[in-house]
C-alpha cells in the first residue's frame, strides 16, 4: 500500500510537468500562430501596394521627381567656299516673368526698364497680369542678361535660346536672308534650307531632388543628334566683298537707285560673289526695308539694252547670216523702221560686224536682227537660259520675260535684238555669259556647294559652236581693248572681253527717263576664267554702263586677279633702277627698308609684307616666329652677308611682333 | 535534427543575402545619384564652354572678316594689289584657281 502510494506520489510531479509543458507550447504555438497571421497580413499589405497599387503610386512618386524637359537642337551654319562663317548660331538669354511671382510690378518694370530699355508703362501692365508666362525680352546680350541675374528680381526668370548671327555683317545679306526670333528662316538661303538647318528637338525625362535641380539619369532621348546640319555657298567672301565695294562706290558715285554685281568662276559655273547695293544686314532685319532684303538679281526683271547684243551676233554667226567683216549701213545715227525710230548714241555709218559691237551700234545690230529673223534668234534665245528660271531654286526666282516669237513683230525683232523689249534677271543674263566664256556650252550657275542637287547637273549642252564663241569673244575684246564703249574696264596686262549696257526702263506704255547701266566682263578674254558683271539703276546724272558700271568690273577684276595670283607678275618696281628696300607703299610715310650695303638689309620696323618682298627679290623665304604684322628682329642681323647654298631659307629668320620690339636677336 | 538545422541555417541566410543585397541596393542609389550631380555639374560645364567657344568662334570670324581686315590693312598702309605690281616668290608657282594666293595684297 504504502509503495503504492509512493509511486503514485512519484507521478504527480511528472504529469504536473507534462501539463506545464503542454500549456507552454500551447503558448508557443498561438505566438507563433499570431506572428504568422500578421507576417502573412504584412505580406498582403506590401503585395497589394505593390502589385495592385504599385503602378498608381508610382504614377504619383514621378509626378514628385520626375520632370519631362525638351532641348532644342543648334541650327545649322552656312560657310563660304573659302570656309569664312557666314552664319551660326550661338546662345543667348531671354527674360520671361510669371507675374503672380512679381510682388512690386512697379518696381520690377521700373528695374528692368533701366536693364533692357523699353517701355515702363508696358512692362507693368504685362507685369501686373494674371498671365502664368509673359516674355520681356527675347535674345538679349550677355551684360544684360548679368544685370538681371544681379538685380534678382523676384518672378523675372533667365531662360536659353540660339540667336542667330552673321560675322560679316551686311556681307552677302541678301543671298543670306534672315531668320525670326524663333530661329525659322524667312527669306534667302535660310529659308531654302531651313528644313536641312533647323535644329531638331530631344524628349527626355529627368529626375528632380528636393531643391528643383534636375538630374540626367540616363541618355534616354539624348542619344540623338538635334544639331541642324550646315549648308555650304560658292559665295567667297573675299570676292563678295570686292563686288560689294565696287559696287556701292558705282551706285554713291552716279546716284543709283540700287545696284547689283556678279562674279562667276567661268569653268565650274560657282558664284563667288552676289552683291546688291543698298546692303542689307541679316542680323537687323527689322532695320532695313523690304526692297533692301530683295535678291534683286534673281527676282527683278530688266530690259538689259546693249549687253544682249553679243548673243544677236552669236546667233547670226551661228547661223552664218554675217561674218564679223560684213558691213552694215547704221543709217547716220537715226533709222525709222515701220514709222518707229532707232536711235545710235554716236551716229555711224557703214561699219564692219565687229565694229557694230564695238561701237554698240543700235542699227546695226537691229539689222542683224532682222537678217536672222525671229525663230532662230527666239530659238538661241530660250537654249541660253532666258525665260525660264536660271534654276539656284532660290525663293522667288524669276523666269524673265520673253514672248513668244509668233507675237513680235518687226520693231520688236529689232528692239529684242539690242536689249529692248525683253525681260531678264542678272542671274539669267549671268548664265547666258557663261554659255559665251565656256566657248559655246552651256554650264549651269551654281550658289549651292553643300547639300549637292538632289538631280545630278545635265550635261553640257553646246549652243554654239567654238568658233562662234570665239569669234564673240574677240569682238568683245574689241569693246574693251579697242576704242569701244568698254575701255575704262581696260586692265594693263590682262585682256578683258566685255559689253556695255545702256538701256531705257518702260514707265507706262513707253519709255521714260530711267536708265539701267550695266557691264559684262570676261577674264582673261582669251580664256576666261571670270564673268563680271556690274548694273546700277537709274544712275545720273552719267548714264551710260561704260562710265558707270566698267570701273566697278575693272575694280573687282583686279581684286578677284589678286586674289586668285591670276594678276600678271611686274618685271619690274615702280622704278627700275630703284633698289629693292625704297619701294613705296600706300602709306602717308612707308617704312623702308635701311640697306645694307652688301649685306642683309634692316628689315626691323618693317611690315611682315614688305620685308618678305625685300627678300623674296633675292630669293629668300625666311622662317618667320612670333605673332603680328610687324618685324621685330632679323637674323642674320643688318650689315651681316646674305645666307648662302642650301642653308640660304633656313639661315633667315625673321621675329614676328606688333611694333613694340619685344625680340632682340 | 540536422535537416531543421539546414532549413535555419538557410533561412538566416536568405535574410543576411536579402539585407546585403539592400544596402547594397541602398548604396549604389547614392553612388548613382552622387554620378547624377556630378554629370549635372559637367553637362552644365560643357554647355557653358560650348557656348563660349561658339561665341569666340563668332568673334574670330567677326575678326577675320573682309570690312575688319581692310580697316586693318590701311593702317598698316597695305592696300590691294594692283596690275604690275604682283610678286611671286622665287620658285613659287601661281596657285591652282581656287586656292588663294600667298602673295596678296601690297
Amino acid at each position: 500500500m504504502a509503495t503504492t502510494r509512493s509511486r503514485i506520489e512519484r507521478k504527480r510531479p511528472k504529469e504536473a510537468a507534462r501539463s506545464r509543458t503542454d500549456t507552454a507550447r500551447l503558448k508557443l504555438a498561438g505566438v507563433a500562430a499570431l506572428f504568422a497571421v500578421l507576417w502573412v497580413l504584412l505580406w498582403g499589405r506590401a503585395a497589394y501596394v505593390q502589385v495592385f497599387l504599385g503602378p498608381k503610386l508610382s504614377d504619383l512618386a514621378g509626378k514628385q521627381n520626375l520632370a519631362t524637359e525638351f532641348e532644342l537642337g543648334e541650327r545649322g551654319r552656312i560657310y563660304a567656299s573659302n570656309n569664312a562663317l557666314l552664319a551660326t548660331s550661338v546662345e543667348s538669354k531671354s527674360v520671361y516673368a510669371t507675374p503672380i511671382e512679381v510682388g512690386n510690378a512697379a518696381q520690377t518694370a521700373q528695374s528692368l526698364a533701366q536693364i533692357l530699355g523699353g517701355q515702363k508703362k508696358n512692362l507693368e501692365r504685362e507685369l501686373s497680369s494674371k498671365k502664368g508666362f509673359v516674355w520681356v525680352k527675347r535674345q538679349i546680350d550677355d551684360t544684360e542678361a548679368q544685370a538681371i541675374l544681379k538685380a534678382g528680381l523676384p518672378g523675372i526668370h533667365l531662360t536659353s535660346e540660339f540667336r542667330r548671327m552673321y560675322p560679316n555683317r551686311h556681307l552677302a545679306g541678301q543671298i543670306l536672308g534672315f531668320v525670326d526670333v524663333d530661329g525659322k528662316g524667312l527669306e534667302g538661303v535660310e529659308s531654302l534650307f531651313d528644313e536641312r538647318m533647323a535644329g531638331g528637338k530631344a524628349k527626355f525625362v529627368v529626375q528632380r531632388d528636393a531643391s528643383g535641380r534636375r538630374l540626367y539619369l540616363d541618355a534616354q532621348g539624348r542619344e540623338m543628334n538635334i544639331r541642324g546640319q550646315d549648308v555650304r555657298l560658292t559665295i567667297d567672301t573675299v570676292v563678295q566683298d570686292a563686288a560689294e565695294q565696287a559696287l556701292a562706290e558705282a551706285v554713291t558715285k552716279y546716284n543709283g537707285r540700287s545696284g547689283m554685281a556678279i562674279v562667276v568662276r567661268v569653268q565650274t559655273g560657282d558664284i563667288l560673289a552676289l552683291a546688291h547695293f543698298p546692303y542689307f544686314n541679316s542680323n537687323n532685319p527689322a532695320e532695313s526695308k523690304a526692297a533692301a532684303r530683295r535678291n534683286r538679281a534673281a527676282v527683278d526683271i530688266y530690259e538689259p539694252g546693249s549687253v544682249m547684243k553679243p548673243f544677236v551676233f552669236a546667233s547670226a554667226l551661228e547661223q552664218k547670216v554675217i561674218d564679223p567683216n560684213k558691213v552694215i549701213d547704221c543709217e547716220g545715227g537715226k533709222w525709222i523702221l515701220r514709222g518707229k525710230p532707232i536711235r545710235d548714241t554716236h551716229p555711224y555709218r557703214w561699219l564692219s560686224a565687229n565694229r557694230v559691237l564695238r561701237y554698240s551700234s543700235n542699227i546695226g545690230t537691229a539689222k542683224i536682227g532682222l537678217s536672222l529673223g525671229a525663230q532662230p534668234y527666239y530659238a538661241s534665245l530660250r537654249k541660253l537660259g532666258f525665260g525660264e528660271r536660271p534654276g539656284l531654286e532660290l525663293p522667288s526666282e524669276s523666269p524673265g520675260m520673253l514672248r513668244q516669237p509668233k507675237e513680235w513683230t518687226e520693231v520688236d525683232l529689232a528692239n529684242i535684238s539690242f536689249g529692248q523689249g525683253i525681260g531678264v534677271t542678272g542671274l539669267q543674263m549671268a548664265k547666258a555669259y557663261l554659255t559665251l566664256a565656256n566657248h559655246g556650252l552651256k554650264k549651269p550657275l551654281r550658289l549651292v556647294a553643300d547639300p549637292p542637287l538632289a538631280a545630278p547637273p545635265p550635261e553640257p549642252e553646246r549652243v554654239f559652236s567654238q568658233q562662234t564663241a570665239d569669234t564673240v569673244l574677240s569682238m568683245m575684246r574689241e569693246v574693251v581693248e579697242e576704242d569701244g564703249t568698254g575701255k575704262m574696264a581696260r586692265i594693263p596686262g590682262v585682256p578683258m572681253a566685255g559689253k556695255t549696257g545702256t538701256a531705257q526702263k518702260a514707265s507706262g506704255k513707253g519709255y521714260g527717263d530711267g536708265i539701267v547701266a550695266s557691264f559684262v566682263g570676261l577674264v582673261p578674254a582669251d580664256k576666261p576664267e571670270f564673268l563680271l558683271m556690274v548694273t546700277v539703276d537709274e544712275p545720273t546724272p552719267v548714264t551710260l554702263g561704260g562710265v558707270v558700271c566698267a570701273p566697278a568690273v575693272r575694280d573687282i577684276a583686279i581684286k578677284t586677279l589678286s586674289y586668285f595670283g591670276r594678276l600678271p607678275e611686274g618685271k619690274a618696281g615702280p622704278k627700275a633702277d630703284a633698289p629693292e628696300y625704297s619701294m613705296q607703299a600706300k602709306a602717308t610715310h612707308p617704312p623702308q627698308a635701311e640697306s645694307g650695303g652688301a649685306g642683309v638689309p634692316n628689315l626691323v620696323g618693317l611690315p611682315v609684307r614688305r620685308a618678305l618682298e625685300v627678300l623674296g627679290r633675292r630669293g629668300v623665304v625666311p622662317a618667320l616666329k612670333g605673332g603680328g604684322m610687324i618685324i621685330t628682329g632679323q637674323k642674320p642681323a643688318h650689315g651681316e652677308p646674305w645666307p648662302e647654298g642650301q642653308s640660304r631659307d633656313e639661315g633667315f629668320t625673321l621675329w614676328l611682333g606688333h611694333g613694340d620690339k619685344e625680340h632682340k636677336q | 535534427m540536422s535537416r531543421m538545422h539546414g532549413w535555419v541555417l538557410a533561412f538566416f541566410s536568405a535574410i543576411v543575402g536579402a539585407l546585403v543585397l539592400g544596402l547594397s541596393s541602398v548604396w549604389l542609389n547614392i553612388e548613382r545619384m552622387d554620378l547624377a550631380y556630378d554629370l549635372n555639374k559637367l553637362e552644365k560645364e560643357l554647355a557653358s564652354r560650348t557656348a563660349l567657344s561658339a561665341k569666340l568662334e563668332l568673334e574670330r570670324n567677326n575678326l577675320i572678316s573682309p570690312y575688319r581686315l581692310k580697316r586693318l590693312a590701311s593702317l598698316y598702309g597695305l592696300g590691294p594689289v594692283g596690275p604690275g605690281q604682283m610678286r611671286l616668290m622665287t620658285g613659287q608657282q601661281a596657285p591652282a584657281l581656287g586656292g588663294q594666293a600667298e602673295t596678296q595684297g601690297k
